[in-house]
């Protein structure tokens, strides 16, 4: 991974954790999944990347935890609160810009689910 | 594959949303339990975060190894321990409040300060172990330099160390001085009653006088020699035993011997100060009794011998010396005046001038504050409690031993047995480096020492009036206006010091007290020349005297007035009243020596001479 690569992972990492939860809560280990399976593995972070993010993420309020222990192994569960919404419009918007800006230069075609 | 079980102890609530509640132990490997382990080590959160931290992951591995990766690829996936750690604790930090991240930060800050101040602190008192005070001079040394040499046969100490026996007058504690402590105890005068109940009588002491004629004619001798040469930097010896105890001449030998002692200045040991002060009793007795018998040349050889041994006794210019010498040379001219205003007759007009050359002949030097010998041993105190960095500056460094001396300064007691315990000893260890940091350094010690002996010496020819009346130098001023801060970082001048604050009164009052005798028998010859008392002090210049006497006291000529027995000569004293030289105006005490009290001064004059023809004001309480 080039270090420009790294920078957007960077960038993007929280917004596609945000966006992966408007769905419904999830918990970690689904969470490294589904970011592995629907982005065939280009937004696939370090594991241990992603729960220093999830911290983060419910430190600015734009995410919620909760256990659950109804199930054979206990899952902590996180869910999108208001906050988190808002702020995902907001990062969507900046990162339809961003593509269409480099789509006009040539650098990109539309990518289809990233819309404002 | 045998299991550990996980829990995770309880969770943070308000981190976490997990409100306490704990997941059910999960049992894993025990070597991805030991991966989890080593990533919660490394985070060094507080212990609820640690276990919030240890579930999440627990529940991570759980689901990773449900979904049928092997133990070693769910670890290998999940990334560095270390670099996990350290993201956590990032995060975790992050999900704290403000006011906790801030208090957290403050208390890192704190922490690293005191570490960092402590470390310094430990540091700084390593270094000074291992700059413990290295003395560079020997004080005794010092003072032998100064002090005078001659051919032995000029060396009163050599006649003293035998005469002084003879008269009784030695230091020994078990009663050899009885007679002689008697004899000094009687009444001093004819006719008078002992003032002491175990005081001889005047026959008595007369007697005395003559039986011992011939010990009191070789200490005139001996006081007329030009060196004392007391054995201060070689020690007393067996030739001083019949003067000295035992144990007095071995404390003298091994001070001596002894050049690793500390403060060895302040051990300097004076003890013959004790018998030539009561020399000047002895020959003041002498005086009296040579008057009483009209014979004023003996009379004056006596007062002459008094003021001689004050001036021996001055070598060195210990301010201890100086004081027992001003002392001496007070009891001389206190009983010349007694006898020109008693006995006047006793003494020829060649008697009374010798009496004038006499109480002149004490050198201005030796009249006026002289501190060399009191920056010895400052300069040997500062050697023992500094440390030296080669270019005359230290720090405040001393040892238990001497932080010992200084308690024992500051109570009082100097030289006494002050030893600390041990636990006093370790807190002189803790606070040493703060006490080094806090108080003065040594150059800057030395430099207040040297300011304000400059300042104290720049007043040595002041009046009695004019140090009445001054403010405190501006060196001294912050300690004489109680400033605890300036005091205690300039802790040893403060304790050694005051001492030396009244020396210029002390020397100022000397010097007026033998301008008295000089103006009594100036009067005296004037009235024996012309028929009548003189009108006025200039009157007496320049045949009896060489210029005409300022009061000590204001500056101003001095008083006379009067004819007949009611003739007076007066200073107005310490109250700087002009009471007119009245002799009834209470206290009529013609010593000038300041009282160094509170209080105001006596309402009175200081009368230097009345011939009323009663001695009584002088032998009053």
């Amino acid at each position: 991974m080039t270090t420009i690569e790294g920078e957007f992972l960077r960038g993007a990492g929280p917004v596609a954790v945000l966006k992966l939860l408007e769905r419904g809560e999830m918990y970690g280990y689904e969470l490294v999944e589904a970011l592995e399976r629907r982005t065939d593995g280009i937004l696939a972070m370090g594991q241990s990347t992603l729960y220093p993010m999830l911290y983060n993420l419910e430190a600015k309020g734009f995410i919620a935890a909760r256990w659950d222990e109804s199930g054979a192994r206990p899952r902590k569960y996180y869910r999108l609160t208001a906050n988190g919404r808002r702020k995902l419009a907001a990062d969507a918007k900046s990162w339809h810009r961003l593509t269409v800006a480099m789509e006009a230069l040539g650098l990109t075609s539309s990518i289809p689910g990233v819309v404002a | 594959m045998s299991g550990a079980k996980i829990h995770d102890g309880g969770g943070n609530p308000g981190a976490s949303g997990h409100r306490g509640r704990s997941p059910h132990p999960t049992t894993l490997p025990p070597e991805v339990a030991g991966f989890i382990e080593q990533v919660i080590r490394g985070t060094h959160l507080r212990k609820a975060e640690r276990d919030d931290v240890r579930a999440e992951l627990t529940s991570h591995f759980a689901e990773a190894l449900a979904s049928g990766a092997s133990a070693a690829a769910a670890m290998a996936s999940y990334g560095d321990p270390k670099d996990s750690a350290r993201a956590l604790r990032a995060a975790a930090i992050a999900k704290r409040s403000a006011i906790d991240r801030a208090f957290g930060r403050a208390l890192v800050a704190t922490g690293w300060t005191v570490g960092v101040v402590v470390g310094a602190y430990l540091l700084f008192a390593l270094y000074l172990a291992a700059n413990a005070p290295r003395p560079s001079f020997d004080p005794i040394e010092r003072v032998a330099e100064r002090l005078p040499v001659a051919p032995s046969s000029q060396v009163a100490w050599a006649s003293y160390r035998k005469i002084l026996p003879a008269l009784g007058l030695t230091g020994h504690q078990d009663g050899a001085n009885a007679t002689a402590d008697r004899i000094d105890a009687g009444p001093g005068w004819p006719g008078r009653k002992p003032t002491d109940e175990a005081g001889a009588t005047w026959d008595e002491q007369v007697a005395w006088c003559d039986t011992h004629s011939a010990d009191l004619a070789r200490l005139r001798a001996a006081s007329a020699l030009p060196v004392l040469g007391f054995p201060y930097a070689t020690g007393l010896t067996e030739l001083d035993a019949a003067l000295f105890d035992q144990g007095v001449i071995e404390q003298s030998q091994a001070l001596i011997r002894d050049k690793d002692r500390p403060w060895r200045a302040f051990g300097i040991m004076l003890p013959h100060l004790a018998s030539v002060r009561q020399c000047a009793r002895v020959l003041a007795l002498d005086a009296t009794v040579a008057a009483s018998r009209g014979q004023g040349a003996a009379a004056v050889d006596d007062l002459a011998a008094i003021v001689a041994m004050s001036m021996q006794v001055q070598q060195p210019r210990f301010l201890i010396c100086d004081l027992v010498a001003v002392a001496m040379r007070a009891v001389a001219a206190q009983r010349a005046v007694i006898l020109l205003e008693a006995m006047p007759d006793a003494f020829t007009d060649a008697d009374l001038a010798r009496l004038q050359a006499v109480m002149r002949s004490v050198p201005a030097e030796l009249a006026m504050l002289e501190l060399w010998g009191e920056r010895i041993g400052f300069e040997d105190a500062v050697q023992w409690v500094y440390s030296d960095d080669g270019d005359g500056d230290g720090f405040f460094n001393p040892t238990t031993e001497n932080v010992s001396m200084l308690s024992s300064i500051d109570a009082g007691s100097l030289g006494s047995d002050n030893t600390m315990s041990s636990m006093q000893s370790v807190m002189v260890s803790l606070v040493r480096p703060g006490a080094a940091i806090w108080m003065a350094g040594r150059k800057d010690m030395m430099d207040f020492y040297d300011r304000w002996c400059e300042e104290l010496t720049a007043r040595r020819d002041w009046t009695l009036g004019t140090l009445a009346t001054a403010a405190p130098t501006q060196t001294d001023a912050p300690l004489r206006a109680g400033d605890a801060v300036f005091k205690s970082r300039y802790l040893l001048a403060a304790l050694l010091l005051p001492a030396i604050d009244k020396a210029n009164t002390v020397l100022a009052a000397d010097r007026a007290q033998r301008e008295a005798v000089d103006v009594a028998a100036a009067c005296v010859r004037f009235r024996r020349a012309k028929g009548a008392w003189p009108t006025s002090v200039a009157a007496l210049v320049p045949a009896y005297l060489p210029s005409v006497p300022s009061d000590p006291w204001n500056g101003k000529a001095i008083g006379m007035k009067g004819d007949g027995t009611a003739f007076r000569v007066w200073s107005v004293g310490e109250d700087m009243v002009d009471q007119g030289g009245e002799l009834s105006m209470g206290s009529q005490s013609p010593r000038a020596q300041p009282r160094f009290g509170s209080g105001p001064p006596p309402a009175c004059d200081w009368v230097w001479f009345a011939p009323t023809g009663s001695v009584d004001r002088w032998f009053e309480e």
